[in-house]
């Protein structure tokens, strides 16, 4: 009995706890309930904030980054509506402020001004931290008067509140994000935490944007300038190719003229008697036509240094036969003004390597200047000697000499001391400048010095010692290259056919009558049809041809004669004569069958002397 | 290998038994710590002993008893509560809360670390469930701390009881939940019971799916002096119940019951994938020392019921769930224990690897 007293009394006890375990047991299932829905909350914030994440990873336009923000940020609150007011920069340095809108629609902000000016907002602009208010209207900064007032009359109800500001990485305040609920004690701690992350994102998201856009501009600007610089450059080409088909035009059309001068008067000279009117004359004609010949070369040398085009045939120098022969050159026209050349030239100066002629042509340039600045009775000395690892050419003259002033520019293209058109000298200002490009070209320098007007001139020219070559393994054994022979006082082309090819009458009977000088048998033909019947018929022993004929020209008639067998006159030695004098002319009528290029205008004896070399010398 | 785990008690030496009778029950006397210690040392040696793959450290400081361990010597507890009456005509009462707020007065995890202090081996915590520890709650109610009120600490201080064993490394945590037989002993509709599981269910969401994988129930008929307080109890009327709470390990006392057919079919209809049934192979009670080949014969036996892959061994119960519980010798428990391990071992090699 006793026990089950003690049973009965256990039982009633342990009854009285089973509706207390069962409110225990509701309780937990609801703090599950809770639990369960706080982590479905944690997984929806999760994924809005790896979906926030992914999207300002990946966005670039400034536009749909803060719109996303805006989104990502009144969702995770749990705010009705949310902005997010951003500044954006201008091309030209101002900055303005737009917004973006989540949970309201714009028209209800359109009407309102910017919140900065109120004590409530202009924390968050000026990036003093995040603003978290259950009750705003509360908040004294908040205020009830103007101009402290707290929303704007109009705006949306608010009661909670929460600001963030949004920095960039630079301490740089980009805007804020603002967040509104009518309802109070809506922003949790973790609310404001999760918007001060999308905050952080939202601010690398929009440097990100920014600097894309800006290296997208730049981008597009070097895209720009990279259009226009091309079409520069092709224009430029465009230009250029004009100015040496111009300048190769210009050169063919007054050369032809000249050689018809020239030529005859030439012929007339040999057959004037010396101390006539007539001869005198003559001369003047003959002179002034090679002097407009030497300023058509200078025109072509320049255009061709200056286009890179030039080429040098170099070969190992004798500079004292050189200076003597440019000396000779100019002799003449000393001698008509007394002025004294003197050379004091050391032969074991060298040796240099060069190219003959120009260095004959710079020689020439220097002495004809020297000759045209000294007056009358002037001196001129021309020295050649060793100078340490150079060799130096000096041509000293008492002449007019050179201004301080002008003494930098005395290299440079078109500039001469005295431009005005009451100028005693003449020229185009191109010579001093040929020189200076050539010579350095050579790999050489050249100097001026001059004590001032009146005081003389004096260039320098610096070519390099080349190392002493063996005789057998020299470059070249032919000291100055093959023309370095002189021509034979007289030549006699006695017995032999020469065929003369030129549709200019002038040019064409020019050149017939130096050949028929010379005792040739020449057979003429004014296209490049006949000429080649001629070939054929009358099998010449050589053919000398102008190039510029209309419909086909002296290379399309090579051709056709180097297409013709042996027999039938196939491998005639042929001479190109032309005005067309640049060096791609010259390989180009190597290239179409001719042995020899010889430029307009011509020398009678050079002529002469050219057919006579190729006679015999069939291919 | 098939598991084998011990329930947790093992008699107290008599010296110790002595010396705490001497200090009536003042188990902080300092004089009473070597005892403890020389105790706690001498049966984790013991265990290793037998072989047994998990120890634990026979439950020596726990005072009084399973139960009430936590609360003993607390000032808001007094020792005139309910009182348990057994087969043999015995009593235990229980203690009785008188004020507001409960907490325990000392946690499990203790016993752990000190064990811990004396064996590398894995060892075994048992923890009172919070059910027993409901009827602490006086039926005339405590003025200003509410029954509600008290359910919620006692779910709390239970909570973190099993937290600090299992952060300490117990192998597993045991849940003491004698009092389900006394519970439908006390209420035949099942009513009590059902509160008791959904008690112990509040107290095991608050645990992750991995740490329920260490956590187990332990139920028996209430072992004390070689007798029950609920052996009367029909397994039918409880086990059902009991699977329905939310753990992996359940220690069943089975080697003391009169039909362990009946049992192990009412145990093969209710359990689920993923639960591990230890079934009890030695009797504490029964003074009989089981040999190993009748350990086997009784794993075998339940091998018929229940998967390879669930199956495990345990005790039926404590040896000496009360502290003062000298029925049965230290060597008997541990010759007991002995033939548990190497009954299972030899039932192992017969049904072979998992």
């Amino acid at each position: 009995m006793r026990c089950d007293e003690e049973e009965q009394q256990l039982r009633a006890a342990a009854l009285q706890n089973v509706q207390s375990i069962l409110q225990a047991r509701q309780r937990a299932e609801q703090e599950l309930i809770g639990i369960k829905e706080a982590l479905e909350e944690e997984r929806r914030i999760l994924e809005l904030l790896n979906q926030t994440g992914a999207v300002l990873a990946s966005k670039l336009d400034l536009q749909a980054v803060v719109q996303t923000v805006t989104d990502a940020g009144t969702k995770m609150s749990g705010a009705q509506f949310g902005a997010f007011f951003y500044n954006v920069s201008t091309e030209s340095g101002n900055v303005f402020t737009l917004f973006t809108l989540s949970g309201a629609p714009r028209e209800a902000f359109e009407k309102l001004g910017h919140p900065r000016a109120t004590p409530v907002f202009a924390p968050t602009f000026k990036g003093e931290g995040t603003i978290r208010s259950g009750d705003i209207t509360k908040d004294p900064r908040y205020g009830k008067m103007e101009p402290h007032r707290g929303m704007p009359a109009g705006h949306l109800p608010v009661r909670s509140y929460l600001a963030v500001p949004v920095i960039a990485r630079s301490g740089e305040v980009m805007g804020g994000l603002f967040f509104g609920h009518p309802n109070t004690d809506v922003f949790s701690v973790r609310a404001e935490r999760l918007i001060e992350g999308i905050a952080s994102q939202a601010a690398i998201a929009i440097d990100n944007a920014r600097l894309y856009e800006q290296a997208r501009q730049a981008a597009e600007e070097r895209a720009r300038l990279l259009v226009a610089e091309r079409r520069a450059r092709q224009e430029s080409e465009r230009v250029s190719l004009m100015k040496d088909e111009f300048l190769a035009t210009l050169s063919h059309e007054l050369r032809t003229p000249l050689n018809a001068v020239l030529g005859w008067s030439n012929i007339l000279l040999s057959k004037t008697p010396g101390d006539s009117d007539g001869y005198r004359g003559l001369s003047a004609i003959a002179r002034n036509a090679r002097a407009q010949a030497k300023l058509i070369d200078d025109l072509l040398d320049m255009n061709s240094i200056v286009s890179g085009k030039i080429r040098l045939d170099v070969h190992l120098l004798d500079l004292p036969l050189i200076l003597d022969a440019a000396i000779d050159a100019v002799r003449p026209s000393a001698d008509a003004k007394s002025i004294v050349i003197r050379a004091i030239l050391d032969p074991n100066a060298g040796p240099v390597f060069g190219d003959r002629n120009r260095i004959q042509q710079v020689v020439w340039n220097l002495l004809s200047n020297s000759v045209k600045f000294t007056p009358k009775n002037g001196k001129i000395d021309v020295v050649l000697r060793r100078v340490n690892s150079h060799v130096e050419i000096c041509v000293h003259d008492t002449g007019v000499g050179i201004s301080t002033d002008f003494l930098p520019h005395v290299f440079e293209r078109f500039r001469q001391a005295d431009s005005s058109t009451t100028r005693k000298h003449g020229g185009l200002g191109l010579g001093l400048s040929i020189v200076k490009q050539l010579i350095e070209l050579h790999g050489g320098t050249v100097r001026v010095e001059s004590a001032g007007e009146g005081q003389g001139t004096t260039f320098v020219l610096l070519l390099p010692l080349r190392p002493i070559l063996s005789r057998a393994s020299a470059p070249s054994e032919n000291v100055n290259g093959p023309s370095n022979k002189l021509p034979e006082p007289y030549v006699s082309l006695d017995g032999i056919m020469v065929l003369v090819v030129d549709d200019e009458p002038d040019a064409r009977d020019l050149v017939a009558a130096v050949l028929s000088q010379a005792k040739a048998t020449v057979i003429t033909a004014s296209s490049a049809e006949e000429a080649l019947a001629l070939v054929k018929s009358c099998r010449p022993a050589v053919i000398v041809s102008d190039i510029g004929m209309p419909e086909r020209d002296g290379y399309d008639f090579m051709r056709d004669v180097r297409s013709l067998p042996g027999a039938d006159g196939g491998r005639t030695p042929a001479i190109a004569l032309t005005a067309f004098a640049r060096s791609e002319d010259r390989t180009r009528a190597m290239l179409s069958g001719y042995q020899v290029h010889v430029a307009k205008p011509i020398e009678p004896d050079e002529l002469v002397a050219t057919v006579k070399s190729q006679c015999g010398a069939g291919m | 290998m098939i598991p084998t785990e011990p329930i947790g008690s093992i008699p107290r030496p008599s010296q110790l038994i002595d010396a705490v009778t001497k200090t009536r029950g003042d188990i902080d006397d300092p004089a009473l710590a070597p005892l403890f210690v020389d105790a706690i040392r001498d049966t984790l040696a013991r265990f290793e002993a037998t072989g047994s793959p998990v120890l634990t450290d026979g439950e020596q400081r726990k005072y009084h008893n399973f139960w009430d361990y936590c609360v003993h010597g607390l000032p808001n507890v007094r020792a005139d509560g309910f009182k348990i009456p057994f087969a043999a005509g015995h009593v235990r009462r229980m203690p009785r809360l008188v004020e507001g707020p409960f907490r325990y007065k000392r946690r499990a995890d203790r016993y752990l670390e000190e064990a811990q202090r004396h064996t590398k081996m894995p060892i075994k915590q048992a923890v009172i469930s919070p059910s027993a520890l409901s009827l602490l709650y006086p039926a005339e109610g405590i003025p200003g701390y509410s029954r509600d009120a008290f359910i919620d600490d006692l779910l709390t201080e239970h909570v973190r009881e099993v937290r600090a064993c299992l952060k300490q490394g117990a192998h597993a945590v045991q849940i003491d939940f004698t009092e389900a037989r006394l519970a439908v002993k006390l209420d035949p509709t099942g009513t009590l019971l059902a509160s008791f599981i959904d008690l112990n269910n509040i107290a095991l969401a608050k645990f992750s799916s991995e740490e329920r994988m260490r956590i187990g129930v332990h139920t028996c008929p209430g072992g004390d002096r070689d007798s029950t307080h609920s052996a009367d109890i029909d397994y039918g009327a409880l086990l059902p119940s009991l699977f329905q709470l939310n753990v992996t390990n359940y220690y069943i006392a089975l080697a003391g019951e009169k039909d362990r057919r009946r049992v192990l079919e009412i145990i093969r209809a209710h359990l689920r994938p993923g639960q591990r049934i230890f079934v009890g192979v030695i009797a504490p009670i029964d003074p009989h020392l089981e040999t190993p080949e009748e350990v086997r014969d009784r794993i075998l036996e339940a091998a018929n019921y229940i998967p390879r892959s669930q199956l495990a061994t345990t005790d039926d119960c404590g040896f000496s769930p009360f502290s003062d519980d000298a029925s049965t010798t230290r060597e008997t428990a541990f010759a007991k224990i002995t033939a548990r391990v190497r009954g299972t071992a030899l039932a192992d090699e017969i049904l072979g690897a998992d």
